[in-house]
């Protein structure tokens, strides 16, 4: 079996999170594993970002309840970031049963380490095709808050989407060519046709939001295999015959 | 057998005078249990100092410089909590082929741990519950050698530093073993598709 993996972000925060965690790692242990810095942009707006903006609602109630009430409200609003949150505090607090202060530290033990260094962990070297200014981005303590930079506004970051784009024009037209019969991807290639027209539109909502697993293929290396649980990565890396491997086939 | 230092072994606890034989063969390590006091508030070098007036023809060798000076009974109680810890761990390593041993002494190191959740103070806090989160889903019959000495490790760095980079050296070393300091939250990943 070909020993070059790249992890794209559902496998990182599977590595983190999941419970075969254990079988990922020692999967990974003695292959070239490889992930990059966009994953980590990716990763850092998912789940650090969430980790944040449940720290700041744990500062501001005064207890537990009262978070996981704030929680529940925020349903109306965000059902899906009010569920990641719940989960992510249920855990944390042992479905409710620890103090606030133990799971305060719990979450800012998180935040101020082990997620950037269980990222890294297993990793032989990181690609940086894209050069995302984002994923330098560090997390910083303020007024026992923490803050982080998240949102991409075009003409204001520094990164080398466009050179990206330029320099892989051809793989980014075989996707859309690839994709433009599969509904699922409409919006997708709408994107990829108004970046390949003019390739300063990469940046901003396209690359952050739309053309994330477009430009995770395109940048990982011809020899890699990408790991992931997402199954959109086959459909997208056959168009540039480029190999994936479902860890859901993996057995682990 | 590697040679321990007096200080490694008054640290954790062990109060007797041991004799072995160092890894070339060719010399018989003699080691003396001394009892000597310093003040609260000593560093390293301190220690150092008090431990030569108070003991003749013997030799002190790797004293820690980096030990931070006690300046509290509490603090002092943290301390002598970790060594609770580490002479628990020594009996669950001593007992670890007896099943039921191996179990009430790995439940006896948890109960510690919680005791010293109840001393600690600001970053011990964090380390507290950094070995709290590790052995929470690690039962002893699922416990390994390898397992055992990582915890051994982790809290050896434990009574020496528990600043940021002491609580990350003690994530690595947990991680290496496979011990887990975060809890499963299984469906995460899922729940993040199509963001």
């Amino acid at each position: 079996m070909n020993n070059k993996i790249f992890l794209e972000t559902s496998v990182q925060i599977k590595k983190i999170f999941g419970k075969e965690r254990e079988s990922i790692l020692n999967f990974i242990e003695d292959k070239k594993t490889i992930t990059s810095t966009y994953v980590l942009m990716e990763f850092n707006r998912r789940i650090l970002k969430d980790c944040i903006y449940l720290y700041s609602i744990l500062t501001e109630e005064e207890t537990l309840d009262d978070v996981f009430g704030r929680l529940a409200e925020l349903k109306r609003y965000e059902y899906r970031r009010a569920i990641i949150c719940y989960s992510i505090l249920s855990k944390l607090s042992e479905g409710g049963k620890l103090e606030k202060e133990e799971a305060s530290i719990n979450l800012k033990m998180l935040m101020d380490y082990q997620l950037k260094r269980q990222f890294d962990y297993g990793i032989k070297s990181v690609v940086d095709e894209t050069k995302c200014e984002l994923a330098n981005e560090k997390i910083k303590e303020e007024n026992n808050n923490y803050l982080l930079n998240t949102s991409c506004r075009r003409g204001k970051m520094k990164c080398e989407i466009e050179k990206f784009v330029e320099g892989n024009k051809k793989e980014v037209e075989y996707i859309m060519k690839g994709l433009k019969l599969n509904e699922e991807f409409k919006n997708v290639c709408n994107s990829l046709r108004e970046v390949l027209n003019d390739s300063k539109k990469a940046m901003g909502k396209n690359c952050n939001r739309i053309l994330g697993d477009c430009i995770i293929s395109v940048e990982t290396p011809k020899d890699y295999k990408i790991l992931t649980t997402d199954h959109h990565y086959e459909i997208i890396c056959k168009c540039i015959d480029k190999d994936t491997l479902l860890l859901q086939k993996l057995n682990l | 057998m590697s040679q321990t230092t007096l200080m490694e072994e008054f640290a954790s606890g062990k109060k007797h005078d041991k004799i072995s034989i160092d890894e070339s063969r060719r010399d018989i390590i003699y080691e003396r249990y001394i009892k000597f006091r310093v003040p609260m508030s000593a560093m390293g070098h301190k220690i150092e100092e008090s431990f030569q007036r108070g003991s003749e023809n013997v030799q002190l060798i790797n004293v820690p410089k980096y030990l931070n000076p006690i300046t509290s009974k509490r603090e002092l109680k943290f301390l002598s909590g970790i060594s609770e810890l580490q002479n628990t761990i020594e009996k669950v390593k001593e007992n670890f082929d007896d099943i039921v041993d191996r179990q009430l002494f790995f439940v006896e190191f948890k109960e510690k741990l919680n005791d010293l959740w109840n001393i600690s103070k600001g970053r011990e806090k964090e380390a507290v519950i950094l070995m709290k989160n590790a052995i929470k889903d690690l039962k002893s019959e699922r416990l390994t050698k390898e397992k055992l000495k990582a915890l051994e490790k982790a809290i050896k760095i434990l009574r020496i530093k528990t600043d940021k980079e002491g609580l990350m050296e003690i994530d690595k070393i947990l991680l290496d073993a496979r011990i887990f300091t975060i809890p499963v939250i299984d469906e995460l990943s899922e729940m993040y598709e199509n963001e």
